[in-house]
Parts: structure tokens; C-alpha cells; sequence
């Protein structure tokens, strides 16, 4: 079921990471088995907790480490462990990373500036220092900033949401088709987060830019994204429309994750309590479904078998609640 | 009854750079006056003071923190006592029996390498009379029966605890006196959505059993909408706004909280959100005037010039804005 429109396939990313020494060594699987695929333009969010290998399919998507299973397909080429430089340059040109932490982004003792003009250089998109400065300009005006405003600059000078934002503006400068951004706004002040996931928006309408968008606020996650998947110790439990996941959540993740959410209205408070975990490392080693342990529709099979991915009302689901209403298998 | 009050308070991080001495005014004149038995919540953005602030109603000044100017008050047995004007001995011995400190971040609080049991231990040892063993070791199960911990923990290095569970212990630690005053600075920001739901439920069942005050200090305004009884916001040092839980929500008034506010995503709500245009201000050179006035659509040219002062607009909500003082002069 590929279509013109798909930008990116990962198909079965699974990253095992080995932890400790020869004699008493841990195998926890960050990543295992996730598949989805980014539309043109569209924006995706991955949410799910700390833990949940969300950031990690970010870092393999980048290359920054290698999957050790699965593929990446970029616009229908494989581009997983892209030895070929020429090829390696064209997708980092195209697929941009904007991170969590803007204070640790740029180097408190370098010029901001100076960030984007090294970006200008290193993909050759200019020619000369005169075209530099056209092109970071305009890529600071699509972020509601200018050359003037940050020219000899340093990093202390700028709030988080506009240092943020010029982390967006370098991103723009290889005119990429999808940005890869990690938790953009948790570090950014509540009276500015608005501005940054706005800018997504307008970035998607106006230039067709796809954004899959890591995060653990499902409520930015519900204003921003058309679909989301929600990721739990490693994989993908629930995937499908933003309306359709964060209004009725199927499985008993997401209805966990939706109910303990602080919502902002006094009129909406929490009224029964939720049970906790005491450990965590345990679920991660859990053999059938991860959620088994908390699940309060715990069934047998679920402690010894993974779950199926199950379409179901056009959301995928790995749940054994839905195996038997399922429309057909997917993959 | 009243059981905390802060008149004028003013504390400022004194810096020396090469000579020059520079202040950072992270609290600039805050008066507030908290009652027995509610959760007093302040809000406002990273860098607006408010951990300064709660660090100074618990008399936690170490330099380059100085306490310029104004005083806080202890209610202790009917009589406000100022803090500043106890011995350090004194200060030791109200703390934890009479307001206890839980910090943001718990791995940091518990010692690694001793049990969790040991931790209550040396705890109780230290700031109670219980001399005994037996009814030390009784206490402690019946304080974590009482707040729905399991009793294994004690057993449990704190490395074996999950985030939420390790936070809780602390919150478990600093409630076993029965202090009258809690201050719980960011005590669920660490954690994940679901750790921090068991925390804050925790926060608020410990608060309706022991009937004491907590003041709770986050920027997450969902936390607050969930707990809090009162809000105050703060702005540059400042408390600009300060409303039952409620009013602040429905009717906020100062224009940042009306911002803040109505920024706020909503899952099931699409609709376009803004946020405050600009940045937050310096605290080394904030703006005159009211501080917010750089950022603010009703902006008057007075506003520059006139510092606007926290004054009651309704029964119990309070704002510093010159819109709401200029009608009031009316």
C-alpha cells in the first residue's frame, strides 16, 4: 500500500541495545518492530513517556546510530546504512532535526548567526557571501524573525522560544521536505510554546513541509497533527487519526495516558486514582504485551503472546480486546 | 486563619563580575498572605523567580542569594514569628516538624547507597523524640499505609524505584511529621504523565488527611487546575495576579494570564491559539513601570512609568494592572 504521496517508510525498526558486561549482560530492546510511513505534507506525532524508544527512531531516522533490524525508505529508495556520501548529503539535505534543547543546541560562545551561514556552506546552497546572507534572511522571515535582529549575536541574547525558533530557520535553509523535531517545545517557556507549534503549522500549509513531531503533550500533539502513533516500551501500540486516538483511545495505553493528563479547567478534575508501577525495568523484560502487568483487561494470552497489530476503524491497534472485531490483519 | 505571610518581600542574587556588581532581581516586592489548610499554587514561566521565591518563605538563602528587604512570617502556635530573625539552630528545629521542602528532583534527595528504610530512619532519628525502636519502626509503616505505598519499598535501594515511586517516597519523608506548611517546588516536572498523576493525587490526599497547607509551586497549569485552591502568578519577580483556582481560569484579568490562558491546548480543541508576543524580560534589567508592558496590546504610555500595584478588583482576586487600578480611582 504505497502511494506517490509517501515520503518515508520505516518498515520493522528494531534497535537492541546491550547493556553491562560479558558475564551479566541485559538485552533491552528500545526499538522493536515499528512501521509507519510519512505522507506529503503531513504532521506526525510519536508520543509516548520517557523510555518509550520514541527518540530513538528519531536517531535512527537521522543516522545518528544503526538500526538492528529494519529498513528506511526515503520517497521509495532503501536509505538504511547509506554508505554512498552523495546520496547520505542528498537525504540529510532533505530531512532536517530541530532538538529538544535549544540552550544546548547552539554554542554559548559562537554566534548564532554563524550557525546558519556554516549550514549555507556545508550543503552548498549558496555561492557567495552576498547569497548567504539573501537566503539566512529569508529563512529567518519564515520564522518571524530577521538577519538584523540576530546578526552578531549570541545564543545568551535570545529567549528559548526564539532561540528555538532560529533552530527552525537553520533547519529551512536546505528548503527540506521533512523536519524531525524532538520534544521542540518542552523547554520552552508556556507563553511562547504556541509559536513554535504554530510555525509547524504554517511551515506544512505554506511550503509543504512534513514534520514528524516527538512528544510526550498529547494536548500540542492533538492541536497540530493529523496522525499520531502512540509508542510504549518500544513499540507502536496505537496508530491512526489524531480525532480518532486522543477522542477514543482502544487501547488501554492510551486510555491510561489519556486519563492522567492534567487537563487545564478546574471543572475537569481527576476523580478516581490510578494504580502505579513500582519498578520499571520489569517491563521492558515482559515477554507478551508490555502493558500486561498495569492492563486492567489483563487476559492470559496477553502475558504470553505479543499481541497482532489489528485494524480496526481505521486505527491500528496492538490489543488482544480487538483481535476477534478485527476487519483484517495489518502488517 | 492566616499561617504564612511574606510583607514587601524583596531577595536578589547579588553577582560580582569582574567588579561590577550586578542583581538579579528574582523576587522584587511580593506580598502574600496564605492560609491553614488549602493548596496554594504559584505559576508563571521559568526564570519569573518563583523557585526564588519559595526558597525564601522556607529561609533557604545562601549566597549570592541575599534577602534585601521585607520579612516572612510563621505562624507558630498563634504568634507570626519573622524567620529571618531565627538562629540557624532555631530554623533546623521548625524544619520538617513544622513546614517541610520537597525539591524536583528525588533522585538527588535519597541517599543511593542506603535503603529506603534506613533513609526514614535516620530522618526520624534526627528532627523527633521517639526514642524507641519498635514505635519508630510502627510509625513509619503507618504514615506509608496512609499514603498507599507498598511496604516493600522500605527493603528497596532507591535506584530500584521507578521516577514517580522514588518522588513519592521523598513526599512520603517530608509528610511524616505532619508539618503544617508543605512546599513542593515543580514535585511531578521530572516525571512521566502517568507518575506524575499518582504524585499529585498523593500531594492531595496527604493534604485533606493531615488538613495542613501546601504551596506548590509549577508551571504547568494543568497540575494547578487539578489541586491548587488559590493561584498566584508571577511575572518578572513579581506577583501580578493572585484568584481562587476557578476565577483565574474563567476570569483571568491581567493580560499575561489572560495570554497564558487562553494559549493553553486542549485535546478535542483545534481551534487557532496564540501566544504572548515577545520574551520574557531580563531580571537584571527589567523594563520599567510594569514589567509587562514591552509584551502588552493595551499598552498606555503611563504603563512606563507607573509601577501598577497588587490590589483586590473582587472578593479575593487580586491583580496589578493599571486597566483595572484606574477604574477602582473612579
Amino acid at each position: 500500500m504505497r502511494d506517490n504521496n509517501e515520503l518515508l517508510r520505516i518498515e520493522g525498526l528494531t534497535k537492541v541495545f546491550s547493556l553491562g558486561s560479558i558475564f551479566s549482560r541485559v538485552r533491552i530492546i528500545a526499538v522493536n518492530n515499528v512501521s509507519f510511513g510519512i505522507n506529503s505534507p503531513e504532521i506526525f506525532t510519536l508520543a509516548g513517556e520517557s523510555g518509550s524508544g520514541k527518540t530513538t527512531v528519531a536517531r535512527i531516522i537521522l543516522g545518528f546510530i544503526e538500526p538492528t533490524r529494519g529498513s528506511i525508505f526515503y520517497r521509495g529508495n532503501n536509505i538504511t546504512n547509506l554508505k554512498n556520501e552523495e546520496a547520505r548529503n542528498l537525504f540529510r539535505r532533505d530531512v532536517q532535526a530541530i532538538f529538544q534543547n535549544p540552550f544546548e543546541t547552539f554554542n554559548p560562545l559562537r554566534k548564532v548567526s554563524d550557525y546558519l551561514y556554516e549550514t549555507c556552506w556545508s550543503f552548498k546552497v549558496s555561492r557567495d557571501k552576498e547569497e548567504s546572507n539573501k537566503i539566512v534572511d529569508e529563512a529567518l522571515k519564515g520564522v518571524g524573525l530577521s538577519l538584523e535582529e540576530v546578526r552578531n549575536k549570541y545564543p545568551g541574547e535570545f529567549s528559548g522560544g526564539q532561540l528555538q525558533r532560529i533552530s527552525v530557520a537553520r533547519a529551512l535553509i536546505t528548503k527540506p521536505k521533512l523536519l524531525i523535531a524532538d520534544e521542540p517545545v518542552s523547554m520552552v517557556d508556556a507563553s511562547l510554546r504556541m509559536s513554535i507549534v504554530n510555525l509547524f503549522k504554517e511551515l506544512k500549509e505554506k511550503n509543504n513541509v512534513s514534520v514528524i513531531y516527538i512528544t510526550h503533550d498529547l494536548a500540542t500533539a492533538y492541536y497540530v497533527s493529523e496522525r499520531i502513533a502512540i509508542m510504549f516500551r518500544g513499540e507502536i501500540v496505537e496508530m491512526g487519526p489524531v480525532e480518532k486516538i486522543l477522542m477514543e483511545p482502544k487501547h488501554p495505553y492510551t486510555m491510561l495516558l489519556k486519563e492522567s493528563i492534567p487537563e487545564p479547567d478546574p471543572k475537569m478534575k481527576w476523580q478516581e486514582s490510578i494504580r502505579l508501577l513500582t519498578s520499571e525495568e520489569e517491563e521492558y523484560l515482559m515477554k507478551g504485551c508490555k502493558f500486561a502487568g498495569r492492563c486492567p483487561y489483563v487476559m492470559d494470552i496477553c502475558k504470553r503472546e505479543v499481541p497482532n497489530n489489528v485494524l480496526i476503524d481505521g486505527v491500528i491497534v496492538k490489543c488482544y480486546l480487538y483481535a476477534s472485531k478485527s476487519e483484517k490483519t495489518a502488517v | 486563619m492566616s499561617i504564612l505571610k511574606a510583607e514587601n518581600l524583596k531577595s536578589f542574587y547579588i553577582l560580582d563580575i569582574l567588579g561590577t556588581k550586578q542583581s538579579v532581581m528574582a523576587v522584587n516586592g511580593v506580598n502574600l498572605e496564605i492560609k491553614e489548610n488549602e493548596i496554594y499554587g504559584i505559576a508563571g514561566e521559568s526564570g519569573c523567580g518563583k523557585t526564588t521565591l519559595i526558597k525564601t518563605l522556607y529561609g533557604m538563602i545562601e549566597p549570592p542569594l541575599n534577602v534585601i528587604d521585607g520579612g516572612v512570617f510563621y505562624n507558630i502556635d498563634g504568634k507570626f514569628i519573622n524567620i529571618f530573625s531565627l538562629s540557624e539552630e532555631e530554623l533546623r528545629n521548625i524544619r520538617w516538624e513544622y513546614v517541610s521542602y520537597i525539591p524536583q528532583g528525588s533522585m538527588s534527595v535519597l541517599n543511593p547507597v542506603s535503603k529506603i528504610s534506613d533513609s526514614f530512619w535516620d530522618f526520624i532519628k534526627a528532627h523527633s523524640n521517639y526514642k524507641d525502636r519498635v514505635e519508630i519502626e510502627d510509625s513509619i509503616k503507618e504514615h506509608l499505609n496512609a499514603v498507599g505505598l507498598p511496604l516493600e519499598i522500605l527493603n528497596a535501594y532507591p535506584h530500584q524505584l521507578s521516577g514517580g515511586m522514588r518522588q513519592r517516597v521523598t513526599i512520603a519523608l517530608a509528610t511524616i511529621l505532619k508539618p503544617k506548611i508543605i512546599i513542593a517546588d515543580e514535585p511531578s516536572t521530572a516525571l512521566d504523565v502517568v507518575a506524575q498523576r499518582g504524585v499529585i493525587q498523593l500531594l492531595k490526599n496527604i493534604q485533606q488527611s493531615q488538613k495542613n497547607t501546601i504551596i506548590l509551586v509549577t508551571h504547568d497549569m494543568g497540575v494547578h487546575a487539578n489541586i491548587s485552591d488559590r493561584i498566584a502568578m508571577m511575572y518578572a519577580g513579581k506577583i501580578i495576579e493572585e484568584a481562587k483556582t476557578e476565577e483565574i481560569f474563567e476570569n483571568p484579568l491581567h493580560p499575561y494570564t489572560k495570554y497564558l490562558i487562553s494559549s493553553l491546548p486542549k485535546i478535542g480543541d483545534k481551534s487557532y491559539k496564540v501566544s504572548a508576543p515577545g520574551s520574557p524580560p531580563s531580571l537584571i534589567n527589567p523594563p520599567t513601570g510594569c514589567k509587562f508592558h514591552p509584551r502588552c496590546d493595551n499598552f498606555k504610555p503611563e504603563c512606563k512609568l507607573k509601577e501598577p500595584k497588587l490590589i483586590e478588583v473582587s472578593k479575593g482576586h487580586k491583580v496589578a494592572c493599571l486597566l483595572y487600578s484606574k477604574e477602582m480611582e473612579q
